[in-house]
């Protein structure tokens, strides 16, 4: 997969490979690098220094520096060396998962790249490299504990690198820990042995075998009985969530699709991308089930040691009622957007806008530009080869008449002065040629039979500009005269005119709610200074998608009378909704935050509770319980404290379901439009909040929990 | 699937493989940078404080008691500490955002600046003539409401939208250009201050270059990253915000990184004026020269002068199309108003939801360690501590905690982001935000805070403890 890569570059490849490790950009890296440089050096200067006995000072400094000198040079090629196959390793993965890099793949610009998946896959890199050094000199630094005491600073130092060797050790293995703990617990204790053959954990005692093959059988069986089972459960919960049929485009699915190659995404179970998080929940639950089930510490036992420490279990439960509160709070604002920007497109729709346009509010189509857009015919796809039947825009009857259903509009942004404020807001209005048509097109009705769409004329005998308005800002200009909501017959005042509202549109849901429509009259644009279209929204004949797909792509390249930019209104809104992309990315890199203080106050109180029971974990060992037993007890203990004030936080959450937020859904090329979403807090958003608090049970809970079984009954007791 | 070994599963093992490193390596950079400045702080005053004690003075031994017990559970601190980092972190970088909105939107009372655009419609276009215009009804103000530097505190901004390879338009290719006169860049601009000794000799020499060379411009350090492009490269930009004009520009200097224009672009209005001449001339059309003039700025000595310009500006009739004139903190309210339930919710939920986090999780550790020393709590009260002593001492305990940790997190926050050039959060317009000293008083204030609110009930209990009733427990 590297043929991308040019083979006349490989010198300089060398040097850039190398070059980046010291001109790494973060300096934390920089200094774990600078450190590890030395272990190599390290390692050949060794024999000198330890066998230095019975020679001279300045024999022993003269070896001392040759040997350093040649050392340098070694370490210099061994962190080529390692940094070469590392990179070959990792970048080597990286592009057999990522189809679209691999195309583009460029060695050379790959080490000086600020894209963030390059950054990202150099870090791991580097990191790997790091670790890999500390881990393989571990056994060489631990041989220098017999020094003699010639040199007492070069001791010293050495005592203080072992320590901080020992030390990054021990916080990488907390955390590979911590990381496991998100796997199902059952299919981890049979994982157990695989890592240490020795341990005891189904069982009180493991025979002592001086066998290596049976220690490899161990492992062995250790870590093909835990995949079973983690296959079993996974397959269990994706055939689950798969009879659960459940359909849409969510926040999480594009998260997922986001995060995996687009191949893989493409080739794994469609459940497993797009429904992951119940997959997730039932893989957990399942879970907790067996615990629960094969635990043989009493549970009365985990419950009377909350109740009894009732404090604290209620200030950790408090945590995680916030943090799940403040989770569902903003998931809900992200999935009130996505459902938004979803429901406002048509998926027969085709938006036409002027060639180079971002938005619709920069677009600039002249009167003529779609004169005879409505008429034409798509007979070939996007590959040039012939439909099975034409793709054409669609017609309705009214009075006897034939109508193409194409929308001319023009849409803008005024800004208006509050009444009886010194402030002023933005109102979107959309000058349409023919209300019927539009209304067709974007499949919008008036609330009820009392309520009319504005003439054609467009003007009433009093001179004002009739209109009708969305639900949303008919709440917000209706609040300026002390009403809940705008009804026909009350007049607002908006560039200078005086608009009479004759109908409000039922909007629920869409972008449409924030919007005034009204009818293009020589009154209208010429106070706006509008001479021009800046949207032409067009039905294909057979309502769907890829027909749409087909006409958008006819008009934008094929279309000869003008250049235009086509595209389909679903695909339109879509695009609207990558800010709400960034901001659920936001909401991720927040919520791990809030996530790190509720993880770490229930490590702290679990701690404690270890702390305080360590004669009651003793006497349990003592009466037989088994250490895993131990271990199961604990973490579902901490594991009731997270659902506890999880569950509360999430049911606090549903308060806020209904209530309207003003945003910006936009595509972040500038324009956008302002939208009355509201809050959605439904089962998606109730169940993440779930998994989520169940994921920070585990991850507070399992190092604890380890640390409570590895106690020895004796020192438990004593 | 067709045929053959699906490797799908073992690829998202390795996904998650990957997944699990990243937080392993995550958590290593995060307590390699946050606890060895926290160490040497907390070890370094206890070792300041131990010195202290030779002097006799009795608090000094209060407070060598206290480091002694903060640093009896080193894991439970850590922890703590840890946390109150992170949360501390988000804090700070809301309330950033929050105070430079505040900050934008606040009305000044002298030397203000208004913008006047376009009085209906966004984005505001209207003729150039009216620069013109505006300058008279300036100038004849009454002397003392006139702008003090002359035609140097009136300034244009035309946006240019434009991409180096306009058949494949991508963010990487796609540049916005103010159009403007360049010497306004030094009379007119904010956030000039931000920029060093060097920097705005750099900054002044391009003005004079532009001056002279009129299709010279100046684009910010991060946008010519993104680009592929450096200073001394000519570029060719299509215009879309104007269809059928092209540019040919000189970069000849760029805005340095950490500033607040790194991503801006600069050009010269007057080789966008002559570029619009050329096209309606052989065009035959008129339609860019009567909407090519986005905004104007006009600095005013008081809100007065103000106050009559505006009254001026604003009557119906005198422009068509009409326009408005306002102060620039309102204009910026006005655009930040879709954004105001998005600040609201910043401002009453988030922040106050973190601070109560924090809290909690100090009176979780308070709390823990109050239960565990009920003895010692006895023993010094037998050895002669007050109850109010014995609760300060819990109390103190908690509050140096949070204070440590609140000020070591927005220390390290505040160089961090003072090197990358602000805090790297697109919102509305503004792509990063810059931080102000005062940063390095929230976080002390925070954890000061919180630590006294977290530990006050756990310190009280305390202050109940009574000796004979521990003492009989004791076997």
């Amino acid at each position: 997969m590297m043929t991308a890569v040019s083979a006349d570059r490989a010198p300089g490849l060398v040097r850039r490979v190398v070059s980046f490790f010291v001109e790494a950009p973060l300096v934390v890296l920089q200094v774990l690098t600078a450190l590890t440089v030395t272990l190599p050096a390290l390692r050949l200067v060794r024999p000198f220094v330890c066998n230095g006995g019975g020679r001279s000072w300045g024999s022993r400094l003269l070896r001392l520096g040759f040997a350093f000198g040649v050392s340098t040079v070694v370490t210099q090629i061994q962190l080529a060396i390692t940094s070469l196959v590392m990179s070959a390793v990792v970048i080597g993965f990286y592009l057999a998962l990522d189809s679209t890099a691999r195309a583009t793949f460029d060695l050379a610009k790959f080490f000086q790249s600020k894209e963030p998946s390059d950054l990202l896959v150099r870090g791991v890199i580097q990191t790997v490299v790091i670790l890999l050094t500390v881990l393989l000199d571990r056994p060489f630094l631990d041989s220098f504990a017999d020094l003699s005491d010639d040199f007492p600073t070069l001791r010293f130092v050495l005592q203080k690198r072992i320590g901080l060797t020992k030390a990054i050790i021990r916080v990488g293995t907390t955390m590979i820990l911590m990381g496991l703990s998100l796997m199902p617990l059952s299919a981890l204790l049979l994982a157990l042995p695989a890592v240490n053959p020795g341990e005891a954990v189904l069982t009180d005692t493991v025979p002592t075998t001086r066998s290596r093959l049976r220690v490899l059988a161990r492992r062995i069986g250790g870590l093909l009985t835990a995949t079973a089972m983690l296959v079993v459960v996974i397959a269990f919960a994706t055939e689950l969530t798969t009879r659960l049929n459940l359909t849409g485009d969510t926040f999480y699915g594009t998260l997922s699709r986001k995060l995996l190659s687009e191949d893989l995404a493409r080739r794994l179970p469609t459940t497993m991308v797009e429904q992951w998080p119940y997959v997730l929940l039932i893989v957990y639950v399942i879970d907790l089930l067996i615990l629960l089930v094969i635990g043989k510490v009493p549970h009365s036992y985990m419950i009377r040691n909350m109740i009894v420490r009732w404090r604290i279990t209620s200030l950790t439960a408090l945590a995680f009622v916030v943090v799940l509160f403040m989770l569902t709070f903003m998931l809900s604002f992200v999935n009130g957007m996505t459902k938004l920007t979803e429901a406002s497109g048509i998926p027969g729709n085709v938006m036409v806008l002027s060639e180079g346009s971002t938005d619709e509010l920069f677009s600039n189509l002249g009167y003529g530009d779609v004169g005879n857009l409505e008429r034409i015919t798509a007979t070939e796809d996007e590959n040039d080869r012939p439909l099975p039947k034409p793709v054409s825009v669609k017609t309705i009857k009214k009075e006897g008449k034939t109508l193409f259903l194409g929308s001319r509009e023009t849409y803008c942004v005024v800004n208006q002065v509050v009444p009886n404020s010194n402030k002023r807001r933005f109102v979107q209005l959309r000058i349409i040629v023919d209300a019927d048509v539009s209304s067709a097109v974007h499949n919008l009705e008036l609330m009820d039979k009392s309520h009319e769409w504005f003439t054609n004329i467009g003007v009433d005998s009093a001179r004002r500009m009739q209109c009708v308005v969305g639900q949303g800002v008919a709440a917000t200009l209706g609040a300026d005269i002390g009403k809940k909501s705008l009804e026909p017959g009350d007049t607002f005042e908006l560039a200078d005119l005086t608009f009479v509202v004759t109908g409000v549109m039922k909007t629920e849901g869409t972008t449409f709610g924030s919007e005034v429509w009204c009818s293009n009259v020589n009154t209208i644009t010429a106070a706006l200074g509008k001479k021009s279209y800046t949207t032409f929204v067009v039905r294909v004949n057979d309502d769907s998608e890829a027909s749409a797909r087909v006409f958008a792509y006819h008009v934008r390249n094929r279309y000869q009378t003008q250049k235009l930019k086509a595209v389909p209104e679903k695909e339109y809104f879509a695009d609207l909704n990558k800010n709400n992309q960034q901001t659920l990315y936001s909401i991720i890199v927040f919520a791990v935050v809030m996530a790190i203080g509720g993880i770490f106050g229930v490590m702290n109180t679990m701690f404690a509770a270890i702390a305080q029971r360590t004669k009651d974990i003793g006497i349990l060992r003592l009466l037989g319980f088994k250490r895993w037993q131990v271990l199961v007890s604990f973490l579902l203990e901490s594991m009731a404290m997270a659902l506890l004030g999880g569950i509360l936080g999430v049911a606090l959450g549903y308060l806020c379901n209904g209530y309207s937020v003003t945003s910006i859904a936009s595509g972040g090329q500038g324009g956008g439009k302002t939208v009355a979403a509201k809050l959605v807090v439904d089962r998606d958003v109730i169940l993440i909040g779930i998994l989520f608090t169940l994921v920070m049970g585990r991850l507070g809970g399992l190092v604890p929990a380890l640390s409570a079984m590895r106690l020895k009954i004796l020192d438990a007791i004593r | 699937m067709q045929g053959g070994f699906e490797t799908a599963f073992y690829e998202l093992g390795l996904y998650m493989a990957i997944g699990l490193l990243l937080l392993v390596v995550g958590a290593i950079i995060l307590g390699i940078f946050t606890l060895p400045g926290f160490y040497l702080v907390l070890f370094g005053a206890q070792f300041l404080t131990r010195l202290a004690q030779a002097t006799g003075v009795r608090a000094f031994n209060y407070l060598g008691l206290m480091f002694r017990n903060i640093t009896r559970n080193l894991l439970r601190t850590s922890l703590t500490y840890v946390a109150i980092f992170v949360l501390v972190f988000v804090v700070t970088g809301i309330w950033t955002i929050l105070n430079f909105i505040d900050s934008i939107t606040k009305e000044q009372k002298n030397n203000l600046k208004a913008i006047i655009t376009e009085k209906h419609q966004i984005p505001s276009q209207m003729p150039r003539s009216y620069e013109n215009q505006i300058a008279d009804i300036a100038f004849k103000l009454p002397p003392e409401m006139r702008p003090k530097n002359g035609t140097d505190d009136i300034m244009t901004w035309s946006f240019i939208g434009g991409s180096t390879d306009a058949n494949n338009r991508s963010l990487k290719n796609t540049v916005f250009f103010f159009a403007m006169e360049p010497r306004k860049l030094l009379t007119m601009m904010d956030g000039l201050e931000d920029l060093s000794a060097s920097e705005m000799a750099q900054l002044k020499w391009a003005v004079d270059e532009m001056e002279h060379n009129s299709k010279a411009v100046v684009i910010g350090e991060e946008k010519l990253e993104l680009m592929e492009k450096r200073v001394g490269d000519r570029i060719k930009i299509t215009c879309f915000n104007y269809p059928g004009l092209e540019f040919e520009l000189d970069i000849i200097a760029s805005f340095p990184k950490g500033s607040r224009y790194s991503q801006s672009a600069v050009m010269t209005r007057e080789y966008f004026y002559r570029s619009v001449d050329d096209y309606e001339r052989k065009t035959g059309k008129t339609e860019y020269s009567d909407r090519c003039l986005n905004l104007i700025w006009i600095r005013l000595p008081s809100t007065e002068a103000f106050e009559t310009m505006a009254t001026e500006v604003n009557t119906v009739g005198r422009f068509t199309p009409a326009v408005k004139m306002e102060t620039a903190s309102a204009a910026f309210g006005a655009f930040l108003d879709p954004y105001r339930d998005i600040f609201w919710g910043m401002r009453y939920v988030f922040s106050p939801m973190i601070i109560i986090i924090i809290t909690l999780i100090i009176a979780i550790a308070v709390s823990i360690g109050v239960r565990e020393r009920h003895t010692e709590m006895a023993v010094l009260k037998v050895l002669g501590f007050k109850p109010w002593q014995v609760l300060m001492l819990v109390l103190c305990e908690a509050l140096l905690v949070g204070v440590i940790s609140g000020g070591i997190s927005t220390g390290l926050i505040y160089m961090g982001i003072k090197n990358a050039g602000g805090l790297p959060i697109k919102v509305a317009f503004f792509p990063k935000f810059m931080l102000s000293p005062v940063v390095l008083l929230w976080g002390p204030m925070i954890g000061a805070g919180a630590s006294f609110v977290g530990s006050i009930i756990p310190a009280w209990t305390t202050h109940k403890i009574k000796a004979a009733a521990v003492f009989s427990r004791v076997t």
